[in-house]
């Protein structure tokens, strides 16, 4: 096992629901019931299997062994409908919840087990909560529940768990190798590769995972890489978090309508409220939250604020009154034409509701937090993406060096500017305006000045034509030559900049390519 | 009993008597009250010194709450120079000036991590936007080919005044700053001589200007400063 695959390995729980497209029909487990797809069976229920269904069967088998067995069709939106429900049942440990397939569900454990008292209470907690759901309906025995380093090695513990008195089954960290070498390769779920790995003798992942790395890699290539790193415990990817689900979503009609943005704001208190108490419970808080309004003549604005810390009723409330603020007073056509009648408040980011949350660029300084409120409020007035703050990138262009990032997306950790050379990058001062405007680079005698394939000019420029209006070139520096993307034919570029001193006390920084020349700064 | 016309002055030194009678002038009492609790910035506080190469140009310092005009080949370069003076740990948001470089903003010295860039279209309230920037930010950089209304420029200058920011109108690639915005200190950029680029050697490293101040009050004379600025 080396270090860096240690570390990919998230701390994962899953939770299965067996013959889950049983339970979505509604059907009893003492019914005699399998999903059939192209006459194969697909999924069996416990009373199926007692008389010897088994998956994989031909439908004419399966009705042998099984006279009066329920043959039903595959409904995969009703399976994914039902899960669903039982979903929002887990909701209250974790708003992480990854769903890939129904009736199998995970998350990253991390906040939630210290939440709730480690990953044997947190895994006992789930177990009993789906258990119930489904116990009403005689399922309380198709759930397990498994926790255990990576999604693969979680999911092999959550099978082991069914079945189980406590339905749960928690591999100890670090412990997943020796947990997955006595289960059998066919887990890995390739058929082609474990009917290989059966024929040289390697039966379970214990002796599949003894192999070296190296030779795996070379052998069965990238997925048998992958099926290598299962085997080891390692995963190969973390969970993938949905979006928050929709139960922390509140909702406000106003009868009658509202037109003003204060008669807006006062309504929505209560509605604030609620909704930091529906996230206070779970300890949660919102750092990113969707406000939706709508008018009486089915207008609609939707706007995400984020905050530095956790929005308090307060400044929630604010928020909806700067971005109706903003609305009305746009212009005619973007303008609503009628009074709210609906606002909904959706959390897009949550952080732990301990505290506030790191500050604004690092350490809350009033000035800053002064600085983001009067940021925030404009950015009401003139739309998200026109406030923006710099942020340091690499590349030779005075443009592509350090470029505006919308403020509201903004990352609060400051990049810092990458000290990596780049070939043709032209020395600082850079010009302090930037653009791209077509010009012409004339020398004495009216021609166009040309570079050669070795950064040498035709002759010495002499005259700057912009905008129909030509001026004298006084002195100039450069060329500057790159070559850029020679690697990839269609966004190769290669281009020489000068920079160039003019009469009128103008400096600028020009490019050609293609011999086509661009003002591409001032240095005004 | 009480002479309430007292209440009607600034009580500054002396600490107004809270009446408790019946007869009193409830505007006068408000008033009395509004000048007592509202803050006081301290006179060190109330000017934003100016150091390195701008610092003769503006006598050492700016005060806060007065506009600055600058116009002239060169413009763009004094104005963030001067923003970049003015702004050491403090906030800077530049307003317009959609191809100002933030490249060549940073390489100012002005600190990115308290930087924003206002983008604002034809439509949008010029006036309002600064208004709403002055409250918190201390160095306001506004490009001179917004349009307000000079109605608008009083009212702003009055609430930059009352809440101590500094607002640096600059118009860019030598064009004239209107007659709209009128600033307490107007700078024109003079002719500027470069250093570095010689025949395709070298590459620009300085360049030296003459700058002409006229100001207004304290800084009414006019005086010809000469300034010299890496790029």
């Amino acid at each position: 096992m080396n270090a860096a695959g240690d570390l990919d390995a998230v701390r994962t729980l899953v939770a299965r629901c067996i013959d889950w497209p049983i339970i979505a029909t509604g059907r009893r487990p003492d019914e005699p019931a399998a999903v059939l797809r192209a006459d194969r069976v697909l999924a069996t229920s416990p009373a199926a299997r007692a008389e010897g269904v088994q998956r994989g069967q031909r439908r004419r088998d399966a009705q042998r062994r099984c006279p009066d067995l329920v043959v039903l069709d595959p409904d995969p939106e009703r399976e994914s409908r039902v899960f669903a429900s039982i979903v929002a049942l887990v909701d209250r440990f974790t708003p992480r919840v990854e769903l890939s397939a129904p009736g199998r569900l995970a998350f990253p454990v991390r906040g939630a087990s210290r939440l709730f008292g480690g990953d044997d209470a947190l895994a006992r907690l789930v177990a009993d909560e789906l258990s119930a759901a489904l116990g009403s309906e005689g399922w309380a025995d198709a759930v397990g529940v498994g926790v255990a380093d990576g999604v693969f090695t979680a999911e092999r513990a959550a099978s082991a768990a069914v079945g189980r008195p406590d339905r749960t089954c928690v591999v100890v960290s670090g412990g997943s190798a020796a947990f997955l070498a006595s289960l059998p390769v066919s887990v890995l779920g390739d058929r082609a590769l474990t009917d290989v790995l059966r024929r040289l003798g390697l039966v379970d992942l214990g002796a599949f995972a003894a192999l070296d790395p190296d030779d795996v890699m070379g052998r069965f290539g990238e997925e048998g890489r992958i099926a290598h790193r299962r085997a080891r415990g390692l995963d190969p990817r973390p969970p993938q978090p949905v979006s928050p689900p929709d139960t922390y979503e509140v909702e406000l009609v106003l009868d009658p309508p509202a037109e003003r943005a204060d008669a807006v704001a006062f309504a929505v208190r209560g509605l604030a409220e609620r909704f930091e108490r529906g996230l206070a419970d779970d300890s949660l808080a919102c750092t990113r939250i969707s406000i939706v309004l709508d008018t009486e003549t089915g207008e609609r604005l939707e706007r995400v604020w984020r905050n530095d810390g956790a929005l308090r009723p307060a400044e929630i409330v604010d928020r909806v009154r700067w971005q109706l603020d903003g609305w009305t007073s746009a212009p005619v056509g973007v303008r609503p034409t009628g009074g709210v009648e609906r606002v909904v408040l959706i959390p897009d980011e949550f952080g732990p509701a301990v505290g506030r949350q790191e500050g604004f660029w690092g350490g809350v300084v009033d000035a800053d937090a002064r600085a983001a409120r009067a940021l925030t409020r404009v950015q009401a007035m003139v739309g998200p993406g026109a406030v923006t703050v710099p942020e340091h990138r690499g590349g030779r262009g005075p443009a592509e060096r350090v470029v505006r990032v919308p403020f509201s997306g903004v990352d609060r950790v400051p990049r810092a500017p990458d000290a990596a050379p780049w070939p043709g990058r032209v020395p600082p001062p850079a010009p302090v305006l930037v653009m791209a405007e077509p010009v012409e680079v004339l020398d004495a005698q009216g021609a166009s000045v040309v570079v050669g394939g070795r950064g040498e000019l035709s002759s010495p420029p002499a005259r700057l034509i912009r905008a129909g209006r030509s001026v004298a070139i006084e002195a100039w520096a450069g060329p500057w030559v790159f070559d850029e993307r020679w690697w990839a034919p269609l966004e190769r570029r290669r281009r020489a900049r000068l920079q160039l001193v003019l009469a009128d006390h103008r400096a600028v920084l020009v490019h050609v390519e293609g011999r086509r020349w661009v003002l591409e700064g001032i240095h005004d | 009993m009480f002479d309430t016309g007292v209440m009607a002055l600034p009580l500054r030194s002396q600490p107004a008597p809270v009446p408790s009678g019946d007869v009193v002038d409830r505007r006068a009492l408000a008033r009395a009250l509004a000048d007592r609790i509202r803050p006081t910035i301290p006179a060190a506080e109330r000017r934003l010194e100016v150091g390195g190469p701008l610092a003769p140009l503006v006598d050492g310092g700016v005060d806060r709450g007065s506009t600055v005009t600058i116009e002239g080949i060169g413009a763009t370069s004094v104005a963030l120079a001067l923003a970049a003076a003015l702004s050491p740990g403090r906030w800077c948001v530049v307003v317009g000036l959609r191809e100002l470089a933030p490249l060549g903003v940073l390489e100012s010295g002005i600190d990115p991590g308290r930087c924003a860039f206002v983008e604002v279209g034809d439509g949008d309230r010029v006036a309002e936007v600064i208004a709403a920037l002055v409250v918190a930010i201390d160095v306001v950089v506004v490009d001179a080919r917004l349009t307000v209304r000079p109605a608008e420029v009083r009212r702003l200058g009055a609430r930059v005044r009352e809440r101590g920011g500094v607002v640096v109108v600059v118009h860019p690639d030598g064009g004239h700053v209107g007659a709209s915005w009128s600033g307490d200190l107007a700078m024109t950029v003079r002719a500027g001589t470069w250093d570095g680029p010689g025949r395709g050697d070298g590459h620009l490293r300085s360049r030296s200007m003459m700058v002409d101040v006229t100001g207004r009050g304290r800084a009414a004379r006019s005086r010809r400063r000469e300034l010299s600025l890496p790029g």
